[in-house]
């Protein structure tokens, strides 16, 4: 990091919502991170990006969301900083979060994590909980 | 959650930036996890435009290369980041019936910027 170059503002906004917005529009950026790795797999690596840790963290924001939890409520949950669940969500690191984890937030959210695996790949799920 | 701009018209932020290559793509999407997991406050960073309340920034390498990426905040104060576009200074840009010549920013926010910004703000 460092090489980029972003204007600064003279001073911090305060927050404010747009009356329209993108919805759900977008393609996953974990998308393009996934060509990087097939094509230069050692970059991506060294830069600290991986595209399971980013799709991961769609997982977990998608299973907050529909929780109806904030960050900070589901990081009291887990007993983690809001940061964490913060850093989490963005699929920060070449790593990213440990089943132990997933397992741990999917819980808090009400939710069930499973893995469906096929011929050539796995694929991360939440599933809701069965009616009784 | 981090996404690029995508229309069968106006064309794929995605693609532009794998095109300015790898090392620079690497370096926009490090800093818009950062961005998207407030590490950096995009209220402390100057917009590049504004679309009807959607905010815009500017980052670039070097002289030439560029990204520009929008931020919107949900009733949860959560973030969404969207790349909007890729270019390179000196190279214009085709997409659908807007272009740019390559050197007028004015242009481009006239032109393929709102453009763009019209078909996914709404």
């Amino acid at each position: 990091m460092g090489k980029l170059k972003v204007e600064a503002s003279n001073e911090r906004r305060s927050t404010t919502s747009a009356k329209i917005g993108s919805k759900g529009r977008g393609r996953p950026i974990a998308d393009l991170v996934e060509k990087i790795e097939r094509a230069d797999p050692r970059l991506a690596s060294a830069a600290g990006l991986s595209s399971a840790a980013m799709r991961a963290g769609d997982l977990v924001r998608a299973m907050r969301k529909d929780a109806g939890l904030s960050q900070s409520q589901l990081a009291d949950k887990l007993g983690v900083t809001q940061a964490r669940v913060s850093e989490v969500e963005a699929g920060i690191g070449s790593q990213g979060p440990t089943w132990d984890l997933m397992e741990r937030i999917s819980v808090a959210c009400g939710k069930t994590l499973g893995v469906a695996a096929s011929s050539d790949e796995l694929q991360l799920a939440a599933h809701m909980p069965m009616a009784e | 959650m981090i996404v690029s701009f995508e229309d069968p018209q106006l064309g794929d932020a995605s693609d532009e930036l794998e095109g300015l290559g790898h090392d620079f793509a690497c370096e926009v999407l490090l800093y818009l996890q950062r961005v998207h997991s407030k590490a950096v406050d995009h209220r402390t960073l100057l917009p590049f435009d504004t679309y009807q309340g959607v905010e815009m920034f500017h980052c670039s390498m070097g002289k030439n290369k560029f990204a520009i990426f929008a931020v919107e905040i949900d009733d949860m104060g959560d973030l969404k980041v969207t790349l909007m576009l890729a270019g390179q200074h000196g190279v214009p840009m085709q997409a659908g019936t807007s272009s740019w010549d390559g050197v007028s920013y004015s242009s481009l926010k006239a032109g393929i910027l709102n453009a763009r910004a019209a078909v996914w703000f709404v």
